[in-house]
């Protein structure tokens, strides 16, 4: 056993109590058929949006991949963890009155939102996920401001299922958190990062890092051993429940090793290092009797108590250049210019993506690729969506699977007078896009501001519409969606609400769109 | 706009995010009893009067709150008063430009007018799958954007089939790139707009875009954060657009 490079102690335990700021999130994702009464041109001021309608749009049954979720997901992104997998998208950074960003899990036939806690002043963005779920699941978060990053961690609680904050940036001495990760005894342990500025003389300063470990949910009177040596700069841990504790990184003037404690912290050697060709060490693995350690291009497996070189993945032959490979129990996925591929009998071999499910004809291009632990694959996707009468074009996203769900939801509408600023939150029932075919065709018009507080019979839509005498007799309907109200009009065919979105768009500044179904109307006003 | 600088929406959301608020107030309310930048913040700044009798004012009274660097650091964090006195500008006043007859309301980054007239947009096909967008600024006496460190404009344009469904597209922000080390933020590479000569931008929109048509859109973006390509924005606005026709294949 060699002899670890470590001197002596420092170490940090912290928690932090939730967000005094904490807030009930919109819940949208188990939407029922609307109830409410359909009404003439009212006076009185609409409802809060409640009941929503509910149309079960689900991705065709044919296929290896199925889209899970699509729309307006700004930022959609995959964060894997031990027993789930967790995505989310809206707005990192911003700070308002509403809640801007959605965290979800995948169900086995759906998706749940896990946004709640997750709330105003939450300045992060989400970086990935870590630990297991449900019991030790945790978000790390990027935040901090124009002069100082920092980070934080959030914890799942499952039986009140929302988040809150585990580690937190202490504004002082503690600029950040990584790698947290469960622990033995039910406890949590990660790297916390350290810093110090020492003025000079000459305006200069000189900047000092360390990291010390810190620990949540230790049992009491249990103190975190003193593991990690001064000066310490961490780069990456990893632990386990049964006690094995890996770090990777370097006391100077030594290059980075990797050093592991067992048996509560009586038991520490350096196991790997020093490290030549540095790029960013890390450690990962899935058991005590799956750990790796990856630098430069150098992946090695800990196996029998020496390090071996590991193979995890096929060769990238018949790949697209700089393609993303996963690879999970023996299986093998791949993307590359926006193609999927899945290894099978020695070779890529390319797989269709399904067509997007809210789109006039955009195709999609895979971006991000995950593997979950059930063997589930999840890719991220993109395509840019012009519909009918806009001036511009919209990055959609959309989350695939392998497992085919109930229905394919829709990211919520985003405010329409912050549409270039700020994300919706949650999901929606949304119905399919329409094509000549639709015996049910709805012209979608305006969304709601959630601002608005006055009621409105929507005059300059009216007018626009009425100056088309074919277009006289259309009534328009106020519905609900998800968090949203949105304005359309009942068309006979294809073609009139064709005509009823060219005549309304030739005026008015909208992103029109045609669906395919009938929503449960709030309001009916007839615009003659 | 001065009077604001306080109160404003998006630098009390931004200021939420500093351990040292401090630092921001110096100059977003210099004055204790002022929520924002009042008549003495600019019309007491050392030197200014004296430079007014002198000749023409230039970045004097502008200066400590348009160039500082980071906290404790060397690093600049904004940089207006240099680029000015790099520019082909560096004669004129700050108030020429910003405060034309006198006008107070400061014309600049929440001006969408006086954006769109600063930036000249052109596009023009190079190959079948490929743009060249060349961007030049109008009367702009520093880099463009200017002064907080995440302003940005993002060149976006998109091609698409004779159906007008979008086939492709292709994207690039010019802005200040910072990169975080040794527990701060340092100036990486810097491909803003200059004052000196046009910046040419080539966008290739790939296989799918071969003759297409081609959109193109610049947005004049103030970011609230910013990581790995991915912004939380204030604003994102329209301030020039050019279309290449598309061409036979």
């Amino acid at each position: 056993m060699k002899k670890v490079c470590v001197l002596a102690v420092s170490v940090a335990c912290s928690s932090a109590p939730p967000s005094p700021h904490a807030k009930q999130p919109v819940a949208t994702a188990s939407a029922r058929v609307a109830t409410a009464p359909v009404a003439t041109v009212s006076v009185e001021a609409p409802p809060a949006p409640a009941d929503t309608n509910t149309w079960i749009t689900r991705p065709p049954k044919d296929g290896t991949l199925f889209v899970a979720v699509d729309g307006l997901c700004r930022y959609l992104s995959i964060f894997p963890a031990d027993g789930a997998v967790l995505f989310g998208y809206g707005d990192p950074g911003h700070i308002g009155p509403e809640h801007m960003r959605t965290i979800a899990r995948l169900t086995s036939d759906g998706v749940a939102d896990m946004s709640k806690g997750l709330v105003s002043p939450y300045w992060g963005a989400v970086e990935s996920a870590a630990g297991r779920y449900p019991d030790a699941l945790m978000l790390v978060e990027w935040g901090g401001g124009r002069t100082t990053p920092s980070d934080r961690v959030w914890l799942w609680n499952d039986s009140t299922s929302a988040w809150s904050v585990l580690f937190a940036n202490d504004g002082q001495a503690v600029v950040g958190y990584e790698s947290p990760a469960p622990w033995r005894d039910g406890s949590i342990v990660a790297l916390a990062r350290h810093q110090r500025r020492d003025d000079q003389p000459d305006g200069t300063y000189t900047t000092t890092e360390w990291s010390t470990l810190a620990s949540a949910r230790l049992p009491p009177n249990d103190r975190l051993p003193n593991l990690l040596p001064k000066d310490f700069s961490a780069s990456s841990l990893l632990a386990f429940p049964t006690g094995e504790l890996y770090v990777v990184g370097s006391a100077p003037p030594m290059k980075d090793c990797v050093v592991r404690w067992s048996d509560g912290g009586t038991v520490r050697e350096q196991v790997l290092g020093p490290l030549t060709g540095m790029g960013g060490a890390s450690v990962s693995g899935s058991s005590p009797a799956d750990v790796r350690v990856r630098y430069a291009d150098t992946v090695l497996a800990f196996a029998g108590g020496r390090w071996v070189p590991a193979h995890d993945a096929p060769p990238a032959t018949g790949l697209p250049a700089n393609a993303t490979i996963r690879t999970r129990a023996g299986d093998a996925w791949a993307i590359g210019a926006g193609e999927v591929f899945h290894w099978k009998s020695g070779a890529w071999a390319p797989v269709a993506l399904p067509a997007p499910v809210y789109s006039i004809g955009a195709k999609l291009r895979a971006d991000d690729l995950e593997i979950a632990d059930d063997g589930e694959v999840v890719i991220g996707a993109s395509y840019l969506e012009k519909g009918v009468d806009w001036k511009e074009p919209i990055k959609y996203r959309a989350l695939l699977r392998s497992h085919r769900p109930n229905e394919t939801m829709r990211c919520n509408e985003p405010n329409p007078e912050d549409f270039t600023v700020i994300s919706g939150n949650g999901f929606q029932s949304w119905p399919p896009m329409a094509d000549a075919s639709c015996k049910t065709p709805f012209a979608v018009l305006l969304r709601e501001s959630k601002r608005a507080t006055s009621p409105t019979t929507y005059p300059r839509l009216r007018e626009t519409l009425r100056a088309r005498p074919a277009l006289r007799g259309v009534s328009l309907v106020e519905f609900v969606s998800g968090d949203r109200v949105f304005v359309g009009a009942k068309a006979t065919d294809y073609a009139q609400a064709r005509s009823i979105v060219d005549a309304a768009a030739a005026r008015l500044d909208l992103r029109p769109e045609i669906v395919c179904g009938e929503p449960t109307p709030r309001r009916i006003i007839p615009v003659e | 706009m001065h009077r604001a600088a306080y109160t404003d929406a998006d630098f009390r959301s931004a200021l939420a995010d500093e351990t040292d608020r401090g630092f921001c107030i110096g100059c977003h309310a210099p004055a204790a009893t002022s929520d924002g930048i009042d008549c003495l913040g600019c019309h007491a700044t050392p030197g200014s009067h004296a430079e007014r009798g002198a000749g023409p004012v230039t970045t004097v009274p502008c200066a400590s709150c348009h160039e500082f660097a980071f906290p404790h650091e060397r690093e600049k964090m904004q940089t207006t008063a240099s680029e000015h006195a790099a520019s082909p500008y560096a004669s004129v006043a700050c108030a020429a430009c910003h405060m034309p007859r006198g006008d107070h309301a400061f014309a600049a980054s929440r001006d969408l007018a006086a954006l769109a007239a600063a930036l000249d947009v052109r596009a023009a096909r190079t190959s079948p799958t490929s743009i060249a967008v060349t961007l030049r600024s109008r009367g702009v006496g520093h880099d463009f954007p200017t002064g907080d460190l995440f302003r940005r404009l993002r060149v976006w344009a998109w091609a698409e089939d004779a159906r007008g469904v979008v086939v492709a597209d292709a994207e690039r922000t010019l802005a200040r790139d910072f990169v975080d080390r040794d527990g701060g933020r340092h100036q990486g590479a810097d491909t803003r707009v200059s004052p000196n000569g046009p910046s040419v931008i080539d966008l290739d929109l790939g296989k799918d875009a071969s003759g297409c048509a081609v959109e193109v859109r610049v947005y004049y973006e103030r970011v609230a954060e910013e990581r790995a390509g991915r912004a939380s924005l204030f604003a994102s606005n329209v301030i020039g657009a050019a279309r290449v026709e598309g061409s036979d294949r």
